[in-house]
């Protein structure tokens, strides 16, 4: 772990149990061994398809769900084995924001009351001061005072997911998990809480785990990117080197499957071959040697490792080398 | 383009009842889809957009426990002898003939179209059955075919599964494959690929593309995702609060957008195929049907509103070759 990371995971693997019926209960395998640093102060991308694990490694790097085995580690502390109690200091530091801003807000609390949870299961400040601070992370994301004695009800999409971002930023936390932030919202306020959420990021000085599949918006915003495959990381990099020198075969079709907004550049789609992977039966070796068009023998046999390609671009592919 | 329109709409108004009384979702539209031509109809959610599709299907009725209180205008469908039928002056019978046979509908989620406890080909067979005089062996081998065109493997032994064996993406083609059995003129498309998975998206496009091209069909493909648009889209119609604000052929709108909430919503979308792309977000959000703004609706969101007259008075049509707007700024 080097000075500048501000959370470390390592070999992290998280499973759910599946299928109550008859027989030997299953486990679906749902992050397989992660290793992962994320830098303090910088936008890391983690894109995927569904059934991924993204939102699952989100959730256990915060703790929110147990992991089955590997280490994580905030600001130099491990986290992964400490209680409850122990741990209750420092999730004031890790917050997170959801996807889904009318499932994640309860609807029978006010703004007010949801913003100012956070400070009262912290015990942060007096009421008074609660209430100033309310205000003021109101302002903060764009909403008026008078919000506060508002149900979730009243408010638009984009409003509750201010709302979402204010709860968060509330305990003055120093790492936060953005799960699909935008992915419910309409276009034109999509572009309104990511400028938000990346004038918050700079003002406050924080450190984002993105989440998305908004190829797009990872573009924008992300210093760096974190391509998921079936529970493992297959390639991360900077930005703009994955955007322009994208060298695992299943990155190479996910970006070249993104329509581009340019009737003018009119490209035939890319053929992905094969069905999304089943996570409960996932392939030996490469997750995703079924639908890669380069997959040999040994990708079957061998569980490809995530090396480093150059010093800032790392891939997990057994063919790297003959595929240009 | 000398094809002819497979449908033309012309003032189409649906007032729909709500808790806070009716509102007008659709305030007078007027479109036409031709032969082979996709027409791509794009807004944000309470835009209209799915309200004007199911009034084109007749899924949306006026009377006793519908929200629907008022459909008007006219929806011109030209049939295969070329005649040229009022699907609003339709008796329900016939037009439960045409559903399917002339004109079908594909949603964003297969299992609100599929039967849970039926095999897929059977499904299929069932919707050829319904139109055509054909055996029930014929059916099936034409749900087979239509299975195999649709990119399903081993479509024969496919058949035989239910919905739920099969995955998101396999669902929306077997949706389509049942949408084009008997070969409609129309196909709408309501975000077929919006749950999709961007691979996956691009494989439904790529066959909607194709099974176009093969058919001749008019699509009408309902999408908030510009990207989808400038791929998939002959002419692009922009709807806001119930109303086209503007309609011209896909290069155009891209290249040379002219009402304001276009040139907003395509400043929204981050490019993935750019280095240091940028959004300017439009302020506000959408206003609630029952609480429209005098004049213009989108006037409190514009930032080149006209004072004195944007909030006055609402802003006419202003055609000008093949696009056409509803701006005061375009006016002479």
């Amino acid at each position: 772990m080097s000075s500048s990371d501000l959370l470390t995971i390592e070999s992290l693997s998280v499973s759910f149990g599946q299928g109550r019926g008859f027989g030997r209960p299953k486990r679906l395998q749902a992050v397989r061994g992660v290793d992962l640093s994320i830098r303090d102060g910088e936008v890391l991308a983690l894109v995927g398809e569904s059934g991924s694990g993204k939102t699952t490694l989100g959730r256990a790097l915060l703790r929110l769900i147990p992991a089955d085995s590997g280490r994580i580690l905030f600001d130099g502390t491990e986290i992964s084995a400490m209680n409850a109690r122990s741990l209750r200091p420092l999730r004031q530091e890790m917050q997170m924001i959801f996807q889904d801003p009318f499932a994640s807000l309860d609807p029978r609390m006010t703004v007010g009351q949801i913003v100012a949870e956070g400070l009262d299961v912290h015990r942060l400040g007096d009421r008074q001061s609660r209430i100033n601070r309310v205000a003021e992370l109101l302002a903060l994301v764009g909403l008026d005072p008078s919000h506060a004695w508002r149900y979730p009800h009243a408010l638009s999409g984009g409003q509750r997911q201010r709302v979402g971002i204010a709860r968060a930023l509330a305990v003055n936390p120093r790492f936060i998990v953005a799960d699909e932030p935008v992915s419910s919202l309409d276009v034109s306020v999509q572009a309104q809480i990511i400028t938000l959420l990346m004038e918050l990021k700079s003002r406050l000085g924080l450190t984002l785990l993105f989440i998305t599949h908004n190829l797009g918006v990872v573009r924008m915003i992300a210093d760096r990117v974190a391509v998921m495959y079936l529970g493992r990381i297959i390639e991360l990099a900077d930005t703009e080197t994955l955007f322009r020198e994208p060298r695992h075969p299943y990155t190479r079709i996910l970006l070249e499957s993104v329509p581009r907004p340019d009737p003018r550049i009119r490209a035939s789609f890319p053929v992905q071959t094969g069905e999304p992977p089943n996570p409960s039966a996932p392939p030996s070796g490469c997750g995703y040697r079924n639908r890669c068009a380069h997959a040999r023998d040994i990708c079957a046999a061998r569980i490809p490792l995530l090396d480093s390609h150059t010093a800032t671009h790392r891939l997990a592919c057994l063919r790297s080398d003959e595929i240009i | 383009m000398t094809e002819q329109p497979v449908i033309e709409v012309h003032d189409l108004r649906v007032s729909l009842g709500t808790d806070d009384g009716n509102i007008e979702a659709v305030a007078g539209i007027s479109f036409r889809v031709r032969e082979g031509e996709t027409l791509a109809l794009v807004g944000e959610s309470g835009a209209g957009k799915s309200v004007t599709s199911l009034a084109i299907m007749r899924l949306l009725q006026a009377g006793e426990g519908s929200k629907a209180v008022g459909i008007g205008g006219r929806i011109l469908f030209r049939d295969r002898d070329a005649g040229t039928i009022d699907l609003l002056g339709l008796q329900p019978e016939a037009m439960r003939r045409m559903r399917g046979h002339d004109l079908a509908m594909i949603f964003q989620e297969p299992m609100t179209c599929l039967n849970p406890v039926m095999r897929v080909g059977d499904q299929i067979a069932e919707a050829v059955l319904a139109h055509e005089k054909v055996s029930s062996r014929t059916a099936m081998t034409r749900a087979i075919d239509m299975l195999r065109l649709v990119g399903i493997p081993d479509p024969a032994s496919r058949s035989r599964v239910f919905p739920h064996e099969l995955s998101g993406g396999m669902r929306q083609r077997v949706m389509i494959a049942m949408a084009l059995a008997c070969q409609p003129r129309l196909l709408i498309a309501d975000e077929p690929t919006t749950a999709l998975d961007v691979t996956v998206q691009a494989q439904v496009l790529d066959l909607i593309r194709r099974l176009q091209r093969e058919f001749s069909m008019g699509v009408l493909f309902i999408t908030h995702d510009l990207g989808v648009v400038a791929q998939i889209a002959d002419r692009v119609a922009v709807m806001y609060a119930g109303r086209i604000v503007e309609e011209a052929p896909v290069e155009d709108l891209f290249a040379h957008p002219l009402h304001p909430y276009t040139r907003g919503l395509l400043a929204s979308v981050p490019d993935a195929t750019q280095a240091g792309n940028i959004v300017q977000p439009i302020p506000g959000s959408m206003p609630a049907l029952s609480h429209l703004p005098q004049g213009c609706s989108f006037q409190p969101r514009c930032h080149a509103a006209l004072a004195g007259r944007c909030e006055r008075e609402a802003p006419p049509a202003i055609a000008a070759g093949c696009r056409s707007v509803h701006c005061w700024l375009h006016a002479a």
